[in-house]
Parts: C-alpha cells; structure tokens; sequence
C-alpha cells in the first residue's frame, strides 16, 4: 500500500551516459524501484521513479558522472503541480464544491406525487407547518411528517417522505376501496346438486370457493361466479363453470314382509249381478258379505260401443287366512335385491362406483327392511342454485 | 548438489524460497519475470542480461523494454524470442 502510494506520486527521468546498466544495477542495491524503462541510444535510457527516490537516484547519477534530467511528473504529482499552477482555478473548484455541499444541507424545492385531491391541502399543511423552500433539511422529521399526514388523511392508503437531492418528495398512496362483489348464492355461481367430499375441482371460470377433502352440503356454492383481472384487478363477475368431482353416499331401503299368509275356501259361496255402465251400477242385489273373500268375477258386454254397458257376474268365496313366518335367509336376499335395484335407478352413468353395501334389520318381527349403499364419485357441480 | 538444494530437499520447501535461485516465469513471447538477480548487466532493445547465482541470465528480442526494475524482481516487454544460461564452462 506504502509503495502503490509512493508511486502514485511518480516523475519521468532521462539518464544519459556510458554503462547506463550500472546506474541501474546500483539504484536496485539502493532499493529504488524504477519502472517503464526504455533504451532510447546507445548512451541514453528513459523511465520512471518515484518522486521521493528521485534525489538519491540524482546523487547516485553525480557521484558516478551521468548525466540525469527530471522530466514531468506524474499521476497525483501530475495532478498537484497542475493545481499549483492554477491555483485560482482550483480554489473556484472547492469553493464550488463547498457551496454544493452547503446547499444541499437545505430543502430548495417540494414535489408532491400522486396526492390527487389531496395536494392543495398538503401544500397548505406543508406552508401551516413552516415546511418550505430554503428550510434546513435538519429540520424536517420525515417519520414525524409521514405520521401527521396519516392522521389528516386516513383515507390514503399510506404515505412516503423522502429527500431527493434538494427536494423533498412526498408520494401519497391512495387507498384502494373494496371491491363490490356479487352476494353468496347469485344465479352465476356453481353450487353442489348434493353432499360430498370434494375430490377434485376443475374451474372454467369463476373462483373456486372450495379445497379437496373439504365436505360440502347441497347448495353451497363451489365456484363464486367473479374473477379478478390481474393480482389487484377489480372483481368482475362472471358465468361460473368448472366440474367439481365429489365422494357422494347414495342410499336406497326397501322393506319386505316376513310373514307369508295362506287363504283356505271355507265351502260358502254367495253369488251376485249386475249391470255396470262407465257412471253407474244398476241392479247390484248383494255387496260381498264375507270378512275374508276371493272373488270371482265375470264380465258379458251387453250394448254399445259408444255407451258400453256389460252384465256383471260374481262369485264370492269365503277364505280362511293362515299367517306364517316365511324364511328368513329368503327374504332377506329378496329384500337385499329390491334394494339394489332401486340403488341402481339412482346411479347416473357417468357415475364411477367405489363401493356398494347392504344393511338389513327386522322390524318386530314382522318386517325385513334393507337398505343398499353405495359410494360413487361424481360431477356435483351445477349452475345456480340446485333444485 | 548445493546447500540450498539440501535444505530444500530435506525440509520440502520450494527451492526458489530456500536458496538464492532465480525464478524466471514468461508469459508467452511479450512479457518475462525474474525474481532474485543480483543486478543488471546489459541493457538494450535487443538483449537484457542479468547476473543470477547461476551464472548470467540472457534475454534476447526486440524491442525490450524493462516494466520494472527493483533489487528484487524485473519485469521485461517486448518481442522475447529466446532467454538462456550460458554453457557449461563458458563465460
């Protein structure tokens, strides 16, 4: 660092003589560093020393007859005899520099940025607080400032004080309001047709409203019918669609009775006629008089086509009822089937079967109820709200 | 073998550090560093030689000129076209 110093402040010299390389020799024995050296004749060699070795590389060149000439500095030696010579130059360059410096210790003019509305107020707020052109910069307590502003104007979503060279700059940010957003429930959105755990979601458009595994209920809504234009674009509203994927429970019961009845002829018969038209009954001599009966009846047409009128035999024949428990393993798969079945007319088509399942319980004996399971995946996204 | 080149030897230092070797290191054909000389001896365009322990260096170009001269280190520039020791025997 010592000799990048030394050197900066460097001279060019011209050694002429006989045997220059024992000048040069006996200058490195004396530990002076010489650079840029350059064989300009037979007797005469150029280079560079620095200024501070110059004198003893002058005695070592007298002592020994060689004849040596300082050329012209260099450098910051350069660059300090130039300010010598123009002196008066030099103090107009610092005394310029110290004014600059001074005033920029001072505020000399106040740009206020974005403030809209607000800005004749600011700058009466700023004129009300003695806060003008010419103030020293020390003066002015920029976090102090940014606080009054926020209190004078809440509204303003925030604002900013800084000096910028000889300004100050105040840049107030304007609030943005909230958005107004179409109510929960409007006919764009996409809603649940029935329950589910969410499995997948695939919006069109609109802004889904739900994340998977998340349980819904019928009629939530899966995707808001709005979207917003850019990360802080306002919210536009728009027709919902996307297809919303969902584990959904489907369940149908059917019930069988457990108990067979038998009927028995008991041997008595009654018999009756009469005539029947579509609007009345003529000629009905008997009802059935039996608790328990199998009918027999049999029908003759009599007239008309446009007016049908029939005779009407019929034989009624006393029973006995018989109940008795039927198997049970019989009704149960009996019942088990007719629960499927009906399980099957809920199923859609595009409907991807996970499981199925039966339950059965007996009910006092009298009755097999079973109740089929099934879980499926399926699209429950429907537009507005469901039926 | 040379005290230097013992103690080199023995303690794994590098020679150029342990005795007064000189280290001569060129950069392709336009620029040459010697550390350790004892002094110059000759100095023109064509040729540059310096006293080393190992008898005198000589630098032969065009050209030549010398960056820096110190009792330590020089360093040449020019057009270096060839840098040897003198034989066995000569000079």
């Amino acid at each position: 660092m010592r000799n990048m110093f030394k050197n900066a402040f460097g001279l060019r010299f011209t050694a002429e003589g006989l045997s220059l390389e024992k000048l040069l020799r006996m200058a490195g024995e004396k530990q002076i560093a010489l650079h840029a050296l350059k064989r300009e004749g037979a007797k005469k060699v150029v280079g560079r020393v620095a200024e501070s070795d110059y004198p003893r590389l002058l005695e070592l060149a007298d002592a020994r007859g060689w004849a040596l000439t300082k050329g012209r500095t260099l450098g910051l030696a350069a660059l300090r005899d130039k300010v010598k010579r123009h002196w008066g130059l030099a103090a107009g360059f610092f005394a310029l520099l110290i004014v600059m410096i001074v005033a920029l210790q001072f505020i000399w003019a106040v740009d206020i940025l974005d403030a809209g509305a607000y800005e004749g107020d600011v700058r009466a707020f700023l004129e009300q607080m003695e806060i003008r052109p010419g103030i020293l910069k020390s003066k002015v307590d920029l976090r102090a400032l940014e606080s009054l502003f926020e209190w004078r104007y809440p509204d303003t979503a925030w604002i900013k004080t800084r000096f910028s060279g000889a300004n100050l700059v105040i840049r107030v940010i304007q609030g943005v309001p909230v958005p107004k957003v179409a109510p929960y429930g409007s006919p764009n959105d996409v809603t649940a047709k029935c329950d589910g755990i969410i499995t997948s979601i695939e919006p069109y458009a609109g802004t889904p409203l739900v994340k998977l595994g998340q349980l819904v209920k019928k009629g939530q809504v899966l995707i808001k019918g709005e979207e917003r234009l850019g990360a802080m674009g306002d919210p536009q509203a728009v027709k919902a669609r996307g297809r919303v994927m969902a584990r959904v429970w489907l369940g149908a019961r059917v019930s069988v009775s457990a108990i067979s009845t038998l009927s028995t002829p008991t041997g008595q018969v009654e018999e009756a006629q009469w005539i029947q038209t579509p609007y009345i009954t003529l000629f009905k001599d008997q009802e059935n008089p039996f608790e328990h009966a199998d009918t027999h009846m049999e029908i003759y047409p009599l007239v008309g086509a446009f007016f049908p009128v029939s005779l009407v035999r019929a034989a009624y024949i006393e029973v006995a009822l018989e109940h008795a428990p039927r198997d049970e393993a019989e009704v149960k798969n009996e019942a088990g089937q007719a629960a499927m079945r009906r399980l099957i007319e809920k199923l859609a088509d595009d409907d991807e079967l996970v499981d199925k399942w039966v339950d059965y319980c007996m009910i006092e004996g009298k009755d097999m109820e079973a109740t089929a399971f099934a879980e499926v995946i399926r699209d429950i996204a429907v537009a507005g709200n469901p039926p | 073998m040379s005290g230097g080149e013992k103690i080199a030897k023995v303690t794994g230092f590098p020679q150029e550090v342990v005795s007064q070797l000189p280290r001569v290191v060129l950069h392709g054909s336009g620029r040459l560093l010697i550390e350790q000389h004892r002094g110059i001896l000759t100095y023109q365009k064509d040729m540059i030689c310096f006293q080393t322990v190992l008898g005198v260096l000589t630098i032969r170009g065009g050209s030549l000129e010398m960056v820096k001269y110190t009792w330590q280190d020089a360093v040449v520039r020019g057009d270096i076209r060839s840098v040897f020791y003198p034989e066995k025997g000569e000079g």
